[in-house]
C-alpha cells in the first residue's frame, strides 16, 4: 500500500515538473514545497543545483560539426519544435553572442552555457575556448550535451611552458654565436673544396683527353655517314640516268628506303632509344668514352662522386656567402663580395 | 651577377662548307664507280641486261 503511494508520488512529481514549462509562474510556490518534500524523502535522481527539477530530461547530444569549413550547431527550438542551424565563428563570437542569436531566433527561449561540471560559462568567453572540451547547452531548462568535433584549424597559441623557454634560449645562443659559426663553417668548406680540387686535377686532365678522343671518334662516325649517303646518291643517280631507266630503278629505290626504315626501328629495338641525330651521336660518344676509360683505367665512378661532392660544397659556400645570411649590406660589385669573408 | 651579353649558342664547324663538299663530291664519284662495276657484273653473268628487258613495247 505504501509502495503504491510512493509510486503515485513520484509520477505526480514528474508530471508536475513537466507541467511547469506550461504554467510558468503561479503554481511554482506550491510545487516548490511539494518538491522539497519529495527531495527529502526520496533519493534525487541526478539533480543539479542550478535547476529546480529533481530529475533532468535525458541529455541528448546536439550536433556541432564542420560543414564546408564552417562550424555549425544544430539546435532544436522549443516553441517551434524544429531544428535550427546556427553557424558559429569561433574566433569572433562569444557565448553572449550565441545566446543573443538563439533568443533572437526564438523569443520564448532562455539559454545558458554550462561546462561539463555544471558551472556556468561567462558570456564574454570566446566560442573557441569552449571547443576544447564537451559543454552543456541548456535551453528552457532542457539540458543538451554538445561534443565539439576534432579541431580542424588550431591556433598556434599554446600554454607557456618549458618548450618556450628552451626556444628563447636557443634564439639567444644563435644570435650570440652565429658569426663565429659562419666563419668556422666557411673555413671548413674552403678546406674541403681545396682537397677535392686537388684530387680532381689529374682526373680532370685524363677526362679531358678521353673526351677529346671520344669526340673525334664520334665525329668520324658522323662524317662516315655523310660519305655513305653520297655514295648511295651517286650510285642510284648513275643507274637511273646513264644505265637503266627510272622504271627499272624505282622499285630498287623503294626497297632501299624501306630497308632504311627497318634499320631505324631495329635501332630502337636494340638501344631503346629514339633514332634522332643528337642522341645517337651522344650515345656513340659515350660508347667511345667508356671504351677509352677502360683501356686507360680511368675510374669514372670516383670521378663522378668527386664532382658531385664538389658541386655540393660549392652550393653550400654560395648559400653561406649569401648576403642575407651574413647580415651584410647587399653588394652590387661581385669583386667586393668575394673579398669579404 | 647578371650581365646583358648576347651569347652565341649556334655551333659552327670550322671550314664547314669546304669540308662538306670535300666529302660529298668524291664519294658521289665513288658511288658512280661502284654502280658501273655492278652493272658490268650483272651483264657479265647475264643476270639482268637492259636491252633485253626493253623488248616489251
Amino acid at each position: 500500500m505504501s509502495f503504491s503511494v510512493r509510486m503515485i508520488g513520484k509520477v505526480g512529481t514528474r508530471l508536475r515538473g513537466s507541467l511547469q514549462t506550461l504554467h510558468c509562474g503561479f503554481t511554482r510556490p506550491h510545487l516548490a514545497t511539494f518538491l522539497e518534500q519529495v527531495h527529502h524523502r526520496h533519493a534525487p535522481l541526478g539533480s543539479r543545483r542550478a535547476l529546480l527539477f529533481s530529475t533532468l530530461a535525458p541529455s541528448s547530444d546536439l550536433s556541432l560539426e564542420y560543414k564546408h569549413g564552417r562550424l555549425v550547431l544544430e539546435v532544436p527550438l522549443p516553441s517551434r519544435h524544429e531544428k535550427c542551424l546556427f553557424f558559429l565563428r569561433p574566433m569572433l563570437m562569444n557565448v553572449g553572442d550565441l545566446i543573443t542569436d538563439l533568443q533572437r531566433e526564438d523569443s520564448g527561449l532562455t539559454a545558458a552555457v554550462l561546462s561539463k561540471d555544471g558551472e556556468r560559462v561567462a558570456n564574454s568567453t570566446l566560442i573557441e575556448a569552449l571547443l576544447g572540451k564537451d559543454f552543456l547547452l541548456v535551453i528552457n531548462d532542457v539540458c543538451y550535451n554538445v561534443c565539439p568535433p576534432e579541431k580542424v584549424f588550431a591556433t598556434s597559441e599554446h600554454a607557456r611552458d618549458i618548450e618556450d623557454m628552451k626556444h628563447v634560449v636557443h634564439l639567444l645562443h644563435t644570435a650570440l654565436h652565429l658569426p663565429e659559426h659562419h666563419l668556422l663553417r666557411e673555413r671548413q668548406l674552403l678546406e674541403k673544396l681545396d682537397n677535392l680540387k686537388q684530387e680532381l686535377t689529374p682526373l680532370e686532365k685524363m677526362k679531358a683527353q678521353l673526351s677529346q678522343t671520344a669526340e673525334f671518334h664520334s665525329s668520324r662516325v658522323l662524317w662516315t655517314g655523310m660519305a655513305l649517303l653520297s655514295v648511295q646518291g651517286g650510285a642510284l643517280a648513275w643507274l637511273t640516268w646513264w644505265v637503266y631507266s627510272w622504271d627499272v630503278m624505282e622499285p630498287v629505290t623503294y626497297f632501299i628506303t624501306y630497308g632504311t626504315s627497318i634499320g631505324i626501328f631495329a635501332y630502337y629495338v636494340l638501344t631503346k632509344q629514339d633514332y634522332v641525330y643528337p642522341d645517337a651521336k651522344d650515345r656513340q660518344f659515350l660508347h667511345y668514352f667508356y671504351k677509352g676509360a677502360r683501356k686507360r683505367r680511368f675510374d669514372v665512378e670516383r670521378y663522378n662522386e668527386l664532382k658531385e661532392e664538389l658541386a655540393e660544397v660549392e652550393e653550400d659556400l654560395r648559400r653561406l656567402r649569401n648576403p642575407t645570411q651574413l647580415q651584410l649590406p647587399l653588394q652590387t660589385d661581385p669583386a667586393k663580395a668575394i673579398n669579404q669573408t | 651577377l647578371e650581365t646583358s651579353k648576347a651569347f652565341n649558342f649556334c655551333y659552327k664547324t670550322p671550314f664547314g662548307l669546304i669540308r662538306m663538299t670535300a666529302v660529298e663530291v668524291p664519294f658521289l664519284y665513288v658511288g658512280t664507280l661502284i654502280s658501273k662495276n655492278f652493272v658490268a657484273l650483272l651483264e657479265e653473268h647475264d643476270i639482268f641486261v637492259p636491252e633485253d628487258d626493253d623488248d616489251d613495247d
